[in-house]
């Protein structure tokens, strides 16, 4: 098999469609033989749609051919992790319990990228349900970091993370109940957005806590990003959660750039959360450029993780838990211990403990809604450090340490994580920007222009 | 002999509808404790004025 490369960013892939030197039915099949080359080993896919894929290419070739463009993104592929309903696919949540499950209709995320010419490539790997961890108990293998197999690609949107740093799609969609787009864009060495709740439509996609879940993009540049959510946000009047706020335009605001801006450092909150060396190094980094870029920095401080974890975690707990109750009572063999169990938590939250957890979110959202009144955007660390091992993967009931990305759950605020350097190990490192509720399109012009000065995401895994 | 963590364990479960093998045991009342642990805080007081809704209401629009 002949080496592939990395297929285009969504950026360079648009630009080279409308300039007529690259046609949707070369890069399909691009993507298809990264895929072939690669996935063996990274295990990012559930369902691959190549023949689906291909006959969307031909179509999107003609109409381009033919000078009817629909947008930006006609003819490029993305992939959306299983959770997500398509049509006549299976959406199998990565578990026996779901794995002969067909969708009979299609997501509003798949509806909005189908409409804007994109063309799915296929489904992929999570962790089950969006909430276990890597596992030989479930039907399919688990994803693998493309940086080094051995270690954790983050989840739960793994599969989505690896394919998009392995260059196999320059789009995929994720889930982020706690963290979960945010977490394998980190640990994978890429650009992940959890929107404000209610920014994306939940519609048609498997749920794990209702008022926690958020829908999410994962590309290699921010710009891709920005480039997604133009197709992806916008009221859904058949998703009760979803919110009628105007959309900007969030490519033109890249280029608002960050001198100005005032960038609050989470310092505290960083020290709670016992964030190692190098993470914290990277932060330190970024800050410099912030300052180099003419942005001001100022100390904030957010709530306590002891506070922010309460609430999350007895209201996550709580609702998974009714999800789930008649699966679990009905064939609790079906899930992989470590999903069973985390799931059999829910059993231990008291109806008191919800109700208190629910005036407390509203609490600290405000907390960090003042925070936010006094700065543009928070940054703060998403993962204590580059990705353990596998093998050192926490499996048990209960973690002992819980995702630091979960606060932005509980409040709903917009965060995104970008490149900020690598270990010693040579695994990538990231930051986090949280932003203003509904203000996605300052966060990005700000993830942007660090992004574009201090070029981490150049650097790329799987190069021949 | 059980105490009173596995007898509220115990209770739980019951009223949940599901069991928990043998061999798991220890680990789940491991993982109670951790999530009784972590949510002290919400049997903590919290005077009525704090926060009278109850509900969570996400922001709608910001702008309305």
């Amino acid at each position: 098999m002949t080496a592939t490369k990395d297929i285009p960013t969504l950026a360079e892939a648009s630009r080279a469609i409308a300039a007529g030197a690259l046609s949707p039915i070369d890069l399909v099949d691009a993507a298809l033989a990264r895929v072939e080359e690669h996935d063996p080993d990274l295990f990012a896919f559930i369902t691959l749609t190549a023949d689906r894929a291909r006959a969307a290419a031909a179509v999107a070739d003609r109409e381009i051919r033919a000078g009817r463009r629909i947008g930006p993104l006609h003819g490029i592929p993305f992939g959306l992790k299983d959770l997500y309903d398509v049509a006549g696919v299976r959406t199998t949540a990565h578990s026996h319990v779901l794995v002969d499950n067909v969708a009979k209709a299609d997501s509003d995320a798949t509806e909005r990228l189908e409409r804007a010419g994109m063309i799915l490539l296929g489904k992929l790997a999570t962790h089950e349900f969006a909430l276990g961890a890597p596992n030989n108990e479930l039907p399919f293998p688990c994803a693998r970091n493309p940086w080094n197999t051995d270690h954790f690609a983050g989840g739960s949107s793994s599969g989505s993370g690896v394919a998009v740093a392995a260059g196999m799609l320059p789009l995929a969609m994720g889930t982020d109940t706690g963290g979960s787009v945010r977490l394998p864009a980190a640990y994978c060495g890429i650009v992940g957005l959890k929107p404000t709740y209610g920014r994306l439509s939940r519609r048609g996609i498997v749920p794990l806590s209702q008022s926690l879940d958020h829908a999410g993009p994962l590309t290699r540049t921010v710009e891709d990003c920005a480039m997604a959510m133009a197709v992806l946000a916008g009221h859904d009047k058949l998703d009760p959660s979803s919110a009628s706020v105007p959309v900007s335009d969030y490519v033109a605001a890249l280029g608002q750039g960050v001198a100005g801006k005032r960038i609050g450092y989470a310092r505290a909150f960083n020290a709670e959360a016992l964030i190692e060396p190098e993470e914290v190094a990277a932060l330190e980094a970024a800050l410099a450029v912030f300052e180099r870029l003419g942005a001001e920095i100022v100390d904030v401080t957010l709530p306590s993780l002891e506070h922010l974890g309460a609430v999350m975690w007895s209201i996550c707990s709580a609702e998974q838990f009714a999800i789930h109750q008649q699966d679990l009572r009905a064939h609790p063999h079906k899930y992989a211990r470590v999903t069973r169990e985390r799931l059999m938590i829910g059993a231990f939250v008291t109806g008191a403990e919800v109700a208190q957890a629910q005036r407390l979110r509203r609490v600290m959202t405000a907390r960090i809604d003042a925070v936010l009144s006094g700065c543009d955007a928070i940054l703060c660390a998403p993962i204590p450090a580059a990705a353990p091992a596998l093998k050192d993967v926490d499996d048990g009931p209960w973690r002992k340490a819980q995702p630091i990305t979960s606060g932005f759950n509980v409040s709903g605020h917009p965060g995104l994580c970008i490149p900020a350097g690598f270990a010693a190990n040579g695994l990538p490192l990231s930051l986090q920007l949280v932003g203003k509720l509904f203000d996605e399109a300052t966060l990005m012009a700000i993830g942007h222009a660090y992004e574009i000065e201090a070029g981490w995401h150049l650097k790329r895994p799987l190069q021949s | 002999m059980m105490d009173e963590i596995d007898e509220d364990i115990r209770v739980a479960l019951r009223r949940a509808g599901i069991t928990i093998p043998d061999d798991r045991y220890a680990a789940m009342r491991e993982a109670y404790l951790g999530y009784r642990a972590l949510t002290r805080c919400l049997h903590e007081p919290l005077p009525y004025a704090v926060e009278p809704a109850a509900l969570y209401l996400p922001e709608r629009n910001p702008e309305a």
